[in-house]
This record gives C-alpha cells, structure tokens and sequence, in this order.
C-alpha cells in the first residue's frame, strides 16, 4: 500500500496531508487535525454519528476513503459556530435541552444545517426525514425536533432582519403561515 | 492498526474510463471499482480483502454522473447519486417509480454517496431501485477493455450479490427505454409499495414497483415487479398477462393481488415464512395497482 497526497479544506483552513488509501475522512479528522467531535458509532453508516458536509452535503465519514475527499470542502462541527458565538442550531439544543450523553449531537447537528441549508423552513416530518440517519439512544428525539424548528425560526428571522420593510415581513408572514 | 481501521488494499483514481478499464484489467489481485462506497466500505468489515486487492476508485469519471433523454431513451449514468435521481425533475417525469425508490434508499447521508450503479452491481436481493427498473426493462451498457456490451437486468441479475459483470467490466451507464404516453395506446400510471421495519437504514422485505398503462378505464398493459420476496427481484409475467384487458377496479386489483403472490411464492417454494409473507404481498400488490389507477 502506497502513501498518497491529499488536499482538502476543513472549517476554512487548507491542509495538505501524507496517508494511505484505507485510512476513512473520519480517522483523518480525529487523528491528523485532532477534530475528535466527530465521533465514531458503528462506523459501517448505521449511527450517524459521524456525519460532516462535504461540499455542503451530509455525509458519513466512516464511509468515504480520506483519497475521495481529496481537493473537497468538509465542515465538521468544530467548523459550525461563527466568531465564537454559537450556532442558532447549537444555541437551540442547548435552550430544549436536546442531547443527554451528547454522544449523537455533532451528527445530529451537522445533518440538522445540511436540512436547514437546502430547507430553511421544514415541516416535522421534513425534519424527521432529514435526521433520519442519525440514532440517538438518550433524548427521545422529540427535544431535538423542537430544537431544529426553532433554530429555523432564528435563521429565517436573521436573514429576514436583513431585508428591508414590507418585503421582509412579508416573507416573515408566509413562514410563519407555511409552519 | 486496531479493529475500528479499514485492512490494507491497492488504492487507484484514474482521470478517464479507458485508465479505469486497464488498471482493472492488469490488477494482480481481485480488483473492485469503487463508486460512492457505501457497501463496499461495510464489506471491508465484514468479509477478507487480501491486501492485493485493487479499488479503482471511479470518482474522477464525472462523465458517468448525468441523465439525459436520448432518441426516446432515458440514459442513466453508473454514477449518478440516488440524491441527485430522487431530486431529478427528468426522472420524476420519466421514472417516478425509480425516483421514489431512490429517495428511500438508506438515510439523507447514505443518498448522498450512495448511485444506482452500485446498488445493482451490488445485487442485494432487496435493493430498492432493481424492480423500478425491471419494470422500465433497463439495458445496461458495461464495458470493458476490449469491448461495449449490453445486457438486459434480468439476464444480468444471476441471484443474490451476483451477476455477470466481470472484474475488469464497469457499468457505465443504464438506458430505460422511454414508456410514451401516447393516445391511442393510454397513459402509464405508476405504483410502488414497501415493507420495512423502519422506513430508514432497514432491509426492505419486500418491495413492489407496478405500471399499467390505462386506455379509459381498461388496463392495456401491466408491469409488475416484486423485490426482497424472492432471492432475485423479478417480474411477475402471469399476473401481467392476466391483467391485460381488464377493468382498472379494485376486485380486480384484489384478485390481481393474490395470484401475484401465489406467481412469486411458486417460484422459490414454500419457506418458514411463506404463510406471513404471502397474504402481505397480495396486499401489497393490490395497493401499488389501486395507486396507479387512481393517480
Ligand atoms: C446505512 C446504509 C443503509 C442502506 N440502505 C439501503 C436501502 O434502504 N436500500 C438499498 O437498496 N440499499 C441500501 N444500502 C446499500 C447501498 O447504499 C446501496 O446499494 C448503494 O446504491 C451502493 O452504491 P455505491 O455507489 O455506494 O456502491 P459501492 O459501495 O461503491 O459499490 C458496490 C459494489 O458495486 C461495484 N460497483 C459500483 N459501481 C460500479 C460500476 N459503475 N461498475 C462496476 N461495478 C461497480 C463495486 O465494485 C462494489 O462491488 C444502504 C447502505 C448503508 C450503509
Ligand atoms: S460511525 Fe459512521 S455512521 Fe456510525
Ligand atoms: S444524547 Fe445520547 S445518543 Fe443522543
């Protein structure tokens, strides 16, 4: 087995790494950048646990050799919060109390804003389908729905905030109605 | 190396297909194309790979990712990601049988990387896309390095997890002959039903993908394939031909239901599970007619 080059961007820095070709995105991630939130469940993409974006999309990292991520923009959820303030997802968990042992949350908030980014305003079912791929044995996942409807109620309101006058409420008035 | 990393294998992207073909085909070991992974990651867990075993990661070939409608034909490419069909306006249009199945395959994440490809070169016997396409009679173009072959689904489906691809074959494409909605010869409605345990990450038990092309209120003719139940999917010609002819109502989809079940439990012979199965898939069969006629 022969040791390769790979490029890729995580969390808006550049890295060029040494490795082999059997070593998976996650063991890259928690072994050669130390970005252990990412965490390993089952690792045969039955948990979630280890969810990150590539390229924006919702992935698991246990199944996606570090060569096929060459040259490709991941985000992991040390990547998630803006210039230290929380995320309105990690806010919004943090305010529904929606993780217990926390084992679950990275994934469960990276597939949450790969929902919210394509989805800004989803119903429940929506936001079942959307986590379908991440397990959580603690919480019941009823918090964490709750938690991901307010978060999408944050970031409309955020972005509507932005746009002036009627325009903007009336955007505001069609989500509100639309949920 | 501990029991959480993946064994050691023989590692290659190529740029092109043609380099594809040959480093499949020069590979001292057994040499396994790599699309988005998704079952072949989970098999390096679970079954030996010698460490001469070859991955030729397919990933670079962006040529085999698009859909097009081509001289009455739908073309598929190998690598296209059950995300990118599901969400496909082309296909929706064209194969809405295929476009639901593909937007329930595995999890948001699994759908993502997961292609169509791999789903039916893998040949699980329950694989959500296979009887979508049994029912469109999907050619499949593979290729190799010294030539282009097409092969039907059916004839390339040799039983469970095999088929008559060779190691140093790639699929590239599939090619759906397109089911016109012409009068006089009626519309195609559409149908498909699943069992499952739960509706993500779960092993389908049994799949129906039906089609009947409706004149009026007469059906003038039905497609019907059955996956899971038996150790290939595969369609159920009896009750096709039966069909034919008939009024689109419920007794009829009712009776439709059973002999359909009796068509496929005929074929793999009488199991533990034969009496739970059978009433289910006459209902289930039932259901993905009444959903075509009534769409
Ligand atoms: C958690 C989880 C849930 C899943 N749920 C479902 C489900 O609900 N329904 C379902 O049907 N499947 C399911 N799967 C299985 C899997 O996701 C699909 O079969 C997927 O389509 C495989 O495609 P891939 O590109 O990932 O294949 P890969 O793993 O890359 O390849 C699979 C096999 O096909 C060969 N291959 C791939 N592409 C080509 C090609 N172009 N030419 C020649 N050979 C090729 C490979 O060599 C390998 O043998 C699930 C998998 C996981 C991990
Ligand atoms: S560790 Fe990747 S899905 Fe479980
Ligand atoms: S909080 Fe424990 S698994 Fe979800």
């Amino acid at each position: 087995m022969e040791a390769l080059s790979i490029q890729i961007k995580v969390n808006g820095h550049s890295h060029r790494l040494q490795t082999f070709p059997n070593r998976r995105l996650l063991d890259i991630l928690r072994e050669d950048l130390t970005l252990t939130g990412t965490k390993e469940g089952c690792g045969i993409g039955e948990c979630g646990a280890c969810t990150v974006l590539v390229d924006g999309e919702a992935v698991n990292a246990c199944l996606i050799l570090a060569p096929q991520v060459d040259g490709r923009e991941i985000l992991t959820i040390e990547g998630l919060s803006e210039r230290g303030s929380l995320h309105p997802l990690q806010q919004a968990f943090i305010d529904h109390f929606a993780f217990q042992c926390g084992f679950c949350t990275p994934g469960m908030l990276m597939a949450a804003k790969a929902l919210l980014d394509v989805n800004p305003s989803p119903s429940r079912e929506e936001i079942r389908q959307g986590l379908a791929g991440v397990l959580c044995r603690c919480t019941g996942y009823i918090q964490i729905f709750e938690a991901v409807e307010d978060a999408a109620q944050a970031l409309l309101e955020t972005a509507v905030s932005g746009i002036e006058g009627t325009a903007g409420a009336a955007i505001a008035q069609r989500t509100e109605e639309a949920r | 190396m501990d029991s959480l990393h993946l064994p050691a294998f023989q590692y290659q992207r190529p740029g092109t297909l043609r380099e594809a073909l040959e480093l499949l085909s020069i590979s001292k070991g057994p040499a396994f194309p790599l699309a988005g992974g998704t079952d072949l990651l989970v098999q390096l867990r679970s079954r030996p790979f010698a460490p001469e075993c070859l991955f030729v990661d397919l990933g670079n070939l962006t040529e085999l990712r698009g859909v097009q409608l081509e001289n009455n034909n739908l073309q598929i490419g190998a690598l296209a990601t059950h995300a990118q069909l599901a969400a496909s306006p082309l296909i929706q249009a064209e194969a809405p049988l295929l476009a639901w199945a593909c937007a329930r395959v595995g999890t948001p994440q699994t759908r993502t990387r997961g292609t169509l490809g791999g789903n039916v070169v893998h040949a699980s016997p329950a694989a959500d896309t296979i009887p979508p396409l049994l029912v469109h009679e999907a050619i499949l173009v593979i290729c190799s390095p010294q030539a282009k072959r097409r092969s039907a689904l059916d004839r390339f489906l040799l039983g469970p997890y095999r088929t008559t691809k060779r190691d140093d074959e790639v699929l590239v494409a599939f090619s759906l002959p397109r089911l016109t909605n012409q009068p006089p010869a009626g519309c195609y409605r559409y149908g498909y039903q699943r069992l499952i345990r739960r509706q993500a990450v779960g092993i389908a038990r049994i799949i129906v993908a039906a089609a009947l092309r409706l004149q009026g209120h007469t059906i003038s003719e039905a497609r019907l394939a059955c996956g899971a139940v038996t150790p290939v999917a595969c369609r159920l010609g009896g009750v096709e031909e039966w069909l034919r002819g008939k009024e689109a109502i419920l007794p009829v989809f009712q009776e439709a239901g059973e002999r359909a079940s009796r068509e496929a439990f005929a074929r793999i012979g009488p199991r533990w599970s034969t009496p739970y199965k059978q009433p289910v898939l006459a209902s289930l069969v039932r259901r993905a007619l009444q959903q075509a006629g009534d769409s």
